[in-house]
């Protein structure tokens, strides 16, 4: 039961009194009570900090996500209405998004998408897929053999001898007798073509 | 709020309530939340019950490292009550392909910083990439009587539906439903001739494509739906 229906099903008598740590809210809410607020602090701190200790292992920023929780309290105590539910899970909502935001801090590097990580898995998708299916799609099929008739020879053949006759880079490098290197470059610049040919009909 | 048939699963939900979801699967609950009264409840639920575990316990008094916090944030804390501005709402994008506007989530809204930049794929779909820090997601619209071609996933795929619903073997899914994939389905999404749609997906890896000719998207469905 929420304490929003506690307080519906006893207006008739009296008002639910406030929980003690929603008394230290409302101390400092409307009064700014830094008294009340260490009673707070006094209660809360030490639970969030072992709180905090499981998410990182560095003391500093444990302590320091106390310290931003406890601060966010003292700001946003006027938020805090009791149909909101327990002190402590407001608490710990505010907890839980200001260690999001820390994580979030220290991880934001930009992440670099290039091009050998694109192209990774070609050879293994290659090989470890032979099955041989119709395509379900008319439409795409026939939209890819467009695209395929505008490559230049060279990787025409390349695409039309891994995709469309299932062979292995391998085997399509031996029958061509080009080096493997040379397959897998065709087949990246065909591939690359192909994107931008989709690109430029729309 | 619409009625919703299909629900992240419980154990999404507990960790978008202890916030140790990536961002960009955050963002996918925190819009399937918007949808649906009942994960509503359940994440209020978890955040109780997280909330219990974490705090209510005795914290112990050997915490030297509080006293001087305690003294600081006395030192510091502002006199009168400091309303923090909201934060100021970015000029909000809509979401509009080929001169149709997309009604999205606000958590999705307040995302969309930028026009979206949409790339055709054959078979009558788009794909537009929406940055989350260093992540992304994918916007991914299927014209009526169009689809995307059999695939699995080598990862998870997170999906929700924000217009219209699509079919697979599976079943249907309508708005605000939310779908999770993994290399277990192999499935064959496919909208009706009634009715186009628009859903969001976040990908753990590539698509897979299993059908014939369509491998040939198995390189390029990174360029296109990661």
């Amino acid at each position: 039961m929420t304490i929003a229906t506690q307080v519906m099903d006893h207006t008739m008598a009296k008002p639910v009194p406030l929980d003690p740590q929603q008394q230290w809210l409302v101390q400092i809410a409307q009064h700014r009570d830094k008294l009340a607020f260490a009673e707070l602090f006094r209660h809360y701190a030490p639970r969030l900090l072992n709180h905090a200790r499981q998410h990182f292992s560095s003391d500093a920023l444990a302590e320091e996500m106390v310290q931003e929780t406890l601060t966010k309290v003292w700001l946003k105590a006027h938020l805090y209405h009791r149909d909101k539910g327990q002190v402590s899970t407001w608490l710990f909502t505010i907890a839980r998004n200001v260690r999001f935001d820390m994580l979030r801090r220290q991880r934001a590097r930009p992440e670099q998408l290039c091009a050998d990580e694109i192209y990774l898995d070609l050879e293994s998708e290659a090989d470890a897929h032979s099955d041989n299916e119709r395509l379900d799609r008319p439409i795409i099929e026939q939209q890819l053999k467009h695209y395929c008739a505008q490559l230049p020879p060279g990787q025409r053949q390349v695409v039309q001898l891994i995709y469309f006759d299932d062979r292995s880079q391998q085997e399509v490098a031996d029958a061509l007798g080009i080096p493997l290197g040379t397959v897998k470059s065709r087949l990246r610049l065909a591939l690359a073509k192909i994107r931008e040919l989709i690109d430029d009909t729309h | 709020m619409t009625h919703i048939n299909h629900h992240p699963a419980p154990d999404l939900l507990r960790d978008f309530a202890a916030g140790t979801l990536a961002p960009s699967t955050a963002l996918l609950i925190a819009a399937h939340r918007e949808y649906c009264s009942h994960c509503q409840q359940q994440i209020a639920n978890h955040e109780a019950l997280l909330a219990q575990t974490a705090l209510e316990a005795d914290g112990g008094d050997d915490q030297p490292a509080l006293d001087g916090m305690l003294e600081t944030l006395l030192a510091h804390l502002p006199e009168h009550t400091v309303r923090e501005p909201e934060a100021l709402p970015t000029a909000i994008q809509p979401l509009t392909l080929h001169h149709r506007t997309f009604e999205l989530p606000q958590v999705l809204a307040r995302q969309l910083h930028q026009p979206t930049r949409w790339s055709a794929l054959p078979g009558r779909l788009h794909q537009a990439r929406l940055a989350v820090e260093n992540s992304h997601l994918n916007f991914i619209h299927m014209d009526k009587n169009s689809g995307v071609p059999t695939h699995t996933h080598k990862g998870r795929e997170y999906t929700l539906v924000l217009h219209g619903g699509f079919s697979d073997a599976n079943g249907d899914y309508r708005l605000g439903d939310f779908v999770c994939l993994d290399q277990r389905h192999q499935h064959q999404p496919q909208t009706d001739s009634h009715e186009d749609c628009l859903v969001i997906s976040a990908l753990e890896g590539p698509l897979h494509f299993t059908s014939g000719l369509a491998r040939l998207f198995n390189p390029l469905s990174q360029l296109f739906f990661r």
